[in-house]
This record gives C-alpha cells, sequence and structure tokens, in this order.
C-alpha cells in the first residue's frame, strides 16, 4: 500500500523540485529584450555594476579615503619649503589649484594652475634659463590636493618642464629622478579652516619611552597645531619607527599613540605610506572630530572606538564591516531589538572586536561582555547599553 | 519491501536533508537575483534582512519538508527535523560565504533562522503527513 503511493508521488516531487531549481536559475541569469538589443548594436555601452545596499566596498588601502579628501578640500592654503624655496598653493574661486614658487627672498621661480582636466606651468626666466610654459592634460588618476599642487610645481620649477613622463601621479622629466618630497621637505604648513593651522617641522630625538615598554628614537615629523593663533596641541611621527602620537590638551587625555602593532591584525601594519601632508591633515581632523565630540557628544555617546580604529575610520571608513542596526537580521531593524545591536555595535567599535570575537573568545574580555549584553538584550530586551557601565568600560 | 525499506530511508535521512539544503538554496538564488525588484532588500541579500525574502525562504524549505514527508515510507511528522537539519546547514553557509560576511551577531542570526527553519519544516512536514493521509484515504 506504500509502496504504491511512494510511486505515484516520487515523481510528482521530482518534477517539482527540478522546475523549482530550473526556474531559480533562469530567474538569475534571465536576459532581457533591451539587453540582447544592446548587445545586438555593437555592446557600446557598459553595465552599470549596482552593489545591493550595505555591500561592503573595500578601497585600496594604499588610496586616502574620502573623509581624508573632505579634510584636505577645506584646507586653504598649504606652504611648503625645501631649503631655500617656498612654494604656497591655495584654492581660488575659479575651483582651480594654484602653486606659486618662490625663492627664500621671494623672487619668482614659476607658477602652475592645476583642474581635474588640465595642468598649466608657467617657468620664470631664470639667470641660464628661458621661460617655458606647459600645458598638459592631467593624467595622475589622483584627485588633485594643494600637496600634490605644490610637488608638482616644485618639481617642474627644479627639473624643468621638457620631455615628461607621469610616474606616480606626478610630471617628471623622462631622464630626472623621482623625487622624494617627504624626505626633502624641510616645513609645511596647512592653513585650514576655522582658523586651525597645523605646522610641520622635522626634528632628532634620542631614544625615550613614549608608553611603558614602547622606546621611539632618531628622525621624526612634529606638527604643531593652532587655533586662532593659540597653541592647540601636537603631532608626532616617528620615521623609524613607524609610530605616529598626539596630544590635544582638553580633548585628549595624555598622548594618544598608534604603531604598527595596533594595525598588525587588522591591516598588517600601516596601510599607507604616510607623508608628510597626511600628518598635517591627520593632526587637524583628530582636533575638529575631538573638538564636535565635545561640543555635541554625538559619536557613539562619548564611547569612543580603540585607537586603530579610529584612524581606519578617518581614512578608509569604506572597511568598516559593520552596518548600522541588526547585521544579518535587518528585518528588525524596526523593532526594539535595534537598540540591542546598535548598543553592540558601539561595545564592539569602542573595543576594536569583530565577528571572530565570538569563537575566539579567550583574546578580550571587553568583546565577551559586549556579546553576553546583545544576548541578555536579544532574550529579556534589558537595556545593556554599554556607555552606562562606564566602571566596566572605562568610556 | 526491501526496496521500499532503502527509499524510505533514504528520504527519511539523506534525501530529507538534502531536500532541505536544496530549498533554502534555490530560495537564495532566487532572492539574490531580484533582491532588488522583488524583494526591496536593503543591505546584502539575505532572507533575514527582509520580510518577502523571509516569506519565500520558509515557504520553499516548508514545501520541501511536506513533499519528503509525504513521500517517505513511514511518514513522520520528525521527518522535518533532516529537513530542517539540511535548510540550517545551507544557511550557515551562505551566511558565512555571502560577500558581506557572517556579520557581528550571526551567532544570534544563527538561532533565529535556525528556530524559523526548524519550525517550518516541522509545519511542512506535519502537513505533508496529512496530506499523505489524505491521499490514502482516498486509495
Amino acid at each position: 500500500m506504500r509502496v504504491p503511493s511512494v510511486k505515484r508521488l516520487a515523481p510528482i516531487a521530482v518534477a517539482i523540485v527540478c522546475f523549482g531549481g530550473a526556474a531559480a536559475m533562469r530567474a538569475a541569469t534571465v536576459q532581457t529584450p533591451r539587453d540582447a538589443s544592446t548587445q545586438a548594436r555593437g555592446g557600446q555601452v557598459q553595465t552599470v555594476r549596482t552593489l545591493p545596499p550595505g555591500t561592503r566596498v573595500a578601497g585600496d588601502p594604499g588610496k586616502r579615503g574620502d573623509t581624508y579628501y573632505w579634510i584636505e578640500a577645506q584646507t586653504v592654503r598649504s606652504t611648503l619649503r625645501v631649503g631655500d624655496t617656498l612654494v604656497v598653493s591655495d584654492r581660488r574661486g575659479d575651483g582651480k589649484l594654484h602653486a606659486k614658487v618662490t625663492d627664500i627672498a621671494g623672487n619668482d621661480r614659476g607658477d602652475l594652475t592645476a583642474s581635474s582636466t588640465v595642468v598649466q606651468y608657467r617657468s620664470a626666466a631664470g639667470d641660464r634659463v628661458e621661460a617655458q610654459n606647459l600645458l598638459a592634460q592631467n593624467d595622475s588618476r589622483d584627485r588633485p590636493t594643494l600637496h600634490w599642487a605644490a610637488a608638482q610645481a616644485f618639481g617642474l620649477s627644479k627639473d624643468g618642464a621638457a620631455d615628461l613622463v607621469w610616474d606616480g601621479g606626478v610630471m617628471r622629466p623622462r631622464r630626472a629622478g623621482k623625487r622624494d618630497l617627504d624626505a626633502e621637505a624641510d616645513e609645511v604648513e596647512t592653513v585650514w579652516a576655522n582658523g586651525i593651522v597645523a605646522r610641520l617641522t622635522k626634528h632628532d630625538f634620542p631614544p625615550h619611552e613614549i608608553a611603558p615598554g614602547r622606546v621611539v628614537q632618531g628622525r621624526a615629523w612634529v606638527t604643531d597645531l593652532t587655533a586662532n593663533g593659540v597653541a592647540a596641541g601636537y603631532s608626532i611621527w616617528f620615521e623609524r619607527d613607524q609610530v605616529f602620537a598626539y596630544s590635544l590638551p582638553g580633548l585628549t587625555e595624555g598622548l594618544v599613540w598608534i604603531g604598527p602593532e595596533h594595525l598588525r591584525a587588522q591591516y598588517g601594519g600601516w596601510p599607507f605610506k604616510p607623508d608628510v601632508a597626511w600628518l598635517n591633515l591627520q593632526t587637524i581632523a583628530a582636533h575638529h572630530f575631538r573638538s564636535l565630540i565635545a561640543k555635541q557628544g554625538f559619536v557613539a555617546r562619548n564611547c569612543e572606538p580603540q585607537k586603530p580604529n579610529r584612524l581606519a575610520q578617518f581614512f578608509f571608513p569604506t572597511l568598516s564591516a559593520n552596518e548600522p542596526g541588526c547585521d544579518g537580521l535587518h528585518w528588525l531593524d524596526g523593532t526594539m531589538v535595534r537598540q540591542c545591536c546598535d548598543d553592540h555595535d558601539r561595545c564592539y567599535a569602542k573595543n576594536g572586536c569583530t565577528a571572530s570575537s565570538w569563537w575566539q573568545f579567550w583574546k578580550s574580555w571587553s568583546c565577551d561582555f559586549c556579546n553576553m549584553a546583545v544576548v541578555s538584550c536579544f532574550a529579556v530586551g534589558s537595556d545593556m547599553d554599554p556607555c552606562h557601565s562606564r566602571a566596566w568600560w572605562g568610556c | 519491501m526491501s526496496l521500499a525499506c532503502v527509499v524510505g530511508l533514504l528520504m527519511a535521512r539523506a534525501l530529507g536533508f538534502a531536500a532541505g539544503a536544496f530549498a533554502f538554496w534555490v530560495a537564495h538564488v532566487l532572492e539574490r537575483a531580484h533582491w532588488i525588484d522583488w524583494f526591496h532588500g536593503e543591505y546584502d541579500p539575505w532572507f533575514l534582512n527582509s520580510g518577502r525574502a523571509i516569506l519565500v525562504t520558509i515557504g520553499a524549505v516548508a514545501v520541501a519538508s511536506a513533499v519528503v514527508a509525504a513521500l517517505a515510507a513511514a511518514p513522520r511528522t520528525a521527518t522535518g527535523l533532516t529537513v530542517a537539519a539540511g535548510a540550517f546547514a545551507s544557511m550557515t553557509l551562505v551566511l558565512f560565504l555571502k560577500p558581506a560576511g557572517p556579520g557581528s551577531i550571526f551567532p544570534i542570526v544563527m538561532v533565529v533562522g535556525g528556530v524559523l527553519l526548524l519550525a517550518v519544516s516541522l509545519a511542512g512536514a506535519w502537513t505533508g503527513v496529512r496530506l499523505r493521509r489524505l491521499f490514502r484515504a482516498h486509495d
């Protein structure tokens, strides 16, 4: 009695399963008539590559992030000094970048105007050279910044503007070597919005302990920050030790430092090569965002992410693994459990936790507490805002 | 009779597991393909990120469970457990292999998804058993 029933129903079941599978595959690969007609016309259009909302698109870690360019775009003027040469670059009303090269006595050595499409350079006539004019297409492939304009103007004024090639986003004569402006620069001053000025100089330091057990020494870039002429803090980058530290009195407690050991687990070390312009902008950004936090308290209820995450959010926010709301359970974002997820996100951000913290429970008690808190929150709906437990979190 | 036993055993265990896994996977493929237009999905394509996707997924798993239970040599509601296990295995694979990664609360997601799949699998199996009895009554 059973066997005939099975025999009767089995073909129907197999047919249903096969039909369902085929329908799903066809739906996934369906080609519309418009697609087909486009291909028939020679395929001259490119398909727009859409990204599902929430997809993490990791940018090139070696490139600056959008936040960097947002900060940089508010730079009013940048002054670069290399030996007895000064390059002053600024943004003007035409939206272009201008860089003027002079010697220490103020004598004209050339000037450069750059837009996203064209670079124009005029060299001044010197004792032994004639004035040259250059009009070139901007093929640097990077977003033009004031520091880039200054570096470009300085290079052209020193090496000439004949037989040029693009090398790492900067033009140089084919026969000339590539300049290392970070090594050559003696001083960089960045004038930012709201009366903020960052001034970088270079110093040599004897060995000293920047934190318990962490000794740094050697050549360092030091940026002094002023706000409306009043000292507002400083930052320092040790070339050899690859350590970045900053102090903003009134905004930070003591010296905040970040070394490659903080970044190794997540990025394998510094994911980009810090340069002199970066140090000034990083210092300005730290002051700007910390001032906002102090005034508005808008960032994660004053619970701040760990040092590496703070840096990561500034330069490569697209690498952030977290989504607002309940990751993987966004259907519940409109419910009361949303608060549990947001608290958990803040807790993770503060303690530098990742999804692996769930199974690598021996690595961080703080992350374990984040996880216990969110489980408890889901289970009983209690308010587990980590900032409420300041003794636990040290917020 | 021995053939019926073999078929029954396969239906009750391996086939149920495979059916659950396949049903979840088919639903996920469909959701990926029409995440924006059909499911109005935000974030990454994943059945617990959209109400419609939840309906499609639990519908697929419930149907698979009902079919497997109805065809089993010894139709029992407990057949839904193997279907749920297969769907859960498939769900776990998809969760960890999707581009956005498992997310920061993935154990909770797995529990919620697992409970959901278990419930619909058992419900589907229960329905399948009832349908089977209905067919037998007409035989």
